[in-house]
């Protein structure tokens, strides 16, 4: 208007601006500007809101619930995705395992003393040796024409260093696993894994039993209950490695070295031992990983975050509804506080910004409380499971955020059509 | 000499005027609310609008608040015709130009008494810091400074109608339309309400009122009845 007035253009800004002014109007002061209008709709929402607390309540309710949901989702998710961390942290990192790329060569790749050399490195907590034996083993009782069952042919006898059963954490059903002592006498002991016991008939010892291998007899020391690694161990009848030199030779088809380490020094175990112990041809050993721990521990923590998407958007969705359900349904119950606006003047986006300010702060407040809750059963889902809670900090911090957020664009609808009604038509109501 | 007579040709000039102002409503069939009613009030004018429901007299009362826009015909303020004007300006005009009363006083229930006369002002663009006392002053007008803080809950009809009547002159507007003030009060406090709005006419403002009460027809200074959206007669009452 004051531009077409400078301009000269009689138009209807010129009449309006003369009507104005000839019927009374005062127009706004120099300083009340665009803020202090801003300040005075968001005043006027807020004590709308005071005045209708209940219905806010009620309106805030969706945002409580879905807020809740999302705060709820994102801090068990954070709690299982670090949980699920630190287990894939101490399985994945615990044991470096180095097989020998090349067994046909003419030096081991394990020689005298380097079991002993890769256990002073800094981070190995132990380590031992293993490898494969072609050898037929029968209960001991064969020697004296007793039965042998068909399935002991399935049991694979296997060399390994005592320092294995401790690297590879193993638990027994019974007696305890070949000692140092055992292996530097080159005794004739063996330890079998719990399926081997029950394939050699040697199910449920319970005092002091006997194998063959190729004929000679080995006294059964232990039986293994369990491995935290290195399973394999479970069907397979062992016996020291150097009782193993002693009567079959070298190894013949390679061997491989399990090492127990501290998580953090993993990576760098594995690195040095090649150079360690094959310094001309580190390639001569190489790291084996059974599982991918960080792709797997990605595509679980990708699961986990996909499934916080959903939830959140979810939780968006069911709030945003709620918010505009409610307040779109209620303009017909404030026609006539808008029609009063109206008729006192507010413009349309006057009233189309209170509403959006109102379901602002609905939002907001919806979002607070939503998150107290969402804390609260966060820590008690957690403490019933016996996990650590952990709490998504950005999250929290985004909630509040999100809620306002949700609130105005659930607003928009419900502000577009109190703004558009006709102010005579909603006086009538 | 000279300025005296144009102070009385601006006293003499209609502040508020329809001319043959037509509405039809749109439908199956067409409702003609009103047919080329022509009516004004001048500055410190008092007019009554009466006629049986369905006479037309709201729907007047909407054209003359520009709070609708006739079908044909012109609807001046100040001598300006407002029908090119867009819904902003409208409503600006509204906003410091023209003040209303609701048969059933339309306050917020959820403000006091002050702060729903401070919603008038807020719109017609007074800084906050005036408000309260503007508020005070328009209530203290109407006779109800002691019930400033009272909640509409408590008051009574009248004491209602006066609060309306002080959101209606916290502008300070030139034009002022009722609509039944006095349809859902008691005969006192009816009387009440007639005296405040007489008292109004001094301050200039052109006063534009609906009722089926005669004895508020019988307050006017002229008596515009209505019939079927036509002017069947107009008595000049004082």
């Amino acid at each position: 208007m004051a531009r077409r007035l400078a301009r000269g253009i009689r138009g209807p800004g010129h009449v309006a601006a003369t009507i104005r002014r000839r019927a009374g109007h005062r127009p706004p002061l120099p300083g009340r500007g665009r803020a202090a209008v801003a300040r005075d709709i968001a005043a006027e929402a807020a004590l709308a809101l005071l005045g209708r607390s209940g219905r806010a309540a009620a309106t805030a309710l969706s945002v409580v619930v879905g807020l809740a949901a999302f705060v709820t989702a994102s801090g068990l998710t954070a709690t299982a995705r670090a949980s699920v961390n630190e287990r894939f942290e101490r399985f994945a990192a615990s044991e470096v395992t180095l097989a020998d790329s090349t067994p046909n060569a003419p030096t081991p790749a394990f020689g005298p003393g380097a079991i002993a050399a890769v256990r002073r490195l800094p981070g190995v907590l132990g380590a031992g040796d293993l490898w494969s034996l072609q050898v037929r083993v029968a209960p001991a009782t064969t020697l004296f024409g007793g039965f042998d069952p068909p399935s002991a042919s399935g049991v694979n006898v296997v060399a390994a260093s005592p320092g294995l059963f401790s690297a590879d954490g193993a638990s027994y059903r019974f007696g305890s696993a070949f000692t140092a002592l055992d292996a530097a006498v080159r005794g004739n002991v063996a330890v079998l894994g719990p399926t081997a016991a029950a394939d050699l008939g040697l199910g449920s010892p319970d005092g002091q039993q006997a194998i063959v291998l190729d004929g000679v007899p080995f006294v059964v020391v232990g039986v293994l209950k369990g491995v935290q690694s290195e399973p394999t161990l479970l069907t397979d009848a062992i016996v020291p490695d150097a009782t193993a030199r002693r009567l079959w030779g070298p190894p013949r088809s390679g061997s491989e070295l399990d090492v127990a380490v501290d998580p953090a020094a993993a990576a760098q175990v594995e690195r040095e031992v090649p150079l360690m112990l094959h310094p001309e041809d580190p390639t001569r050993l190489q790291g084996i990983t059974v599982v991918q721990p960080p792709i797997l521990q990605a595509a679980v923590t990708g699961d986990l975050t996909s499934l916080l998407t959903v939830v959140t958007l979810a939780a968006l969705a069911i709030s945003i509804a709620g918010i505009a359900v409610t307040m779109y349904s209620s303009i017909s119950e404030r026609a006539f506080e808008v029609g009063l606006r109206r008729a006192l003047g507010a413009t349309r986006l006057q009233i189309a910004a209170q509403f959006i300010v109102e379901s602002l702060l609905i939002g907001a407040g919806g979002a607070v409380v939503g998150i107290a809750l969402g804390v609260c059963a966060v820590v008690v889902i957690a403490k019933a499971h016996g996990w650590l809670p952990v709490l998504d900090a950005g999250a929290v911090a985004l909630a509040p955020l999100l809620g306002a957020g949700v609130g105005a664009l659930a607003g928009l609808l419900p502000a577009f059509r109190a703004s558009r009604l006709d102010p005579a038509e909603a006086l009538r109501r | 000499m000279v300025e005296l007579e144009s102070a009385a040709a601006a006293r003499a000039a209609p502040v508020l005027e329809a001319v043959a102002v037509s509405k039809i409503y749109p439908g199956s069939p067409p409702v003609h609310a009103l047919r080329e009613v022509s009516v004004s009030a001048r500055a410190g004018e008092h007019v009554a609008l009466v006629g049986r429901s369905g006479s037309g007299k709201s729907t007047l009362l909407n054209l003359l608040g520009l709070l609708d826009r006739p079908t044909s015909g012109e609807v001046r303020l100040a001598g300006a015709d407002t029908g090119a004007l867009g819904d902003s300006d409208r409503t600006a005009v509204r906003a410091g130009g023209v003040g209303f009363v609701f048969q059933s006083f339309h306050l917020l229930d959820y403000r006091t008494a002050a702060e729903n006369v401070e919603v008038g002002l807020l719109y017609a663009g007074v800084p906050r810091r005036e408000r309260r006392a503007r508020a005070l002053e328009a209530l203290d007008a109407v006779g109800l400074s002691h019930r400033a803080y009272a909640s509409p809950s408590t008051l009574s009809g009248g004491e209602k109608q006066r609060v309306a009547i002080a959101r209606a002159i916290g502008t300070r507007p030139r034009v002022l339309l009722s609509d039944e003030p006095t349809g859902n009060l008691d005969s006192d406090s009816a009387d009440v309400v007639l005296s405040i709005l007489d008292s109004l006419k001094p301050t200039g403002v052109a006063l534009v009122t609906v009722t089926h009460d005669a004895h508020v027809a019988a307050a006017a200074d002229l008596k515009v009845s209505l019939a079927d959206g036509r002017v069947v007669e107009t008595t000049r009452v004082r």
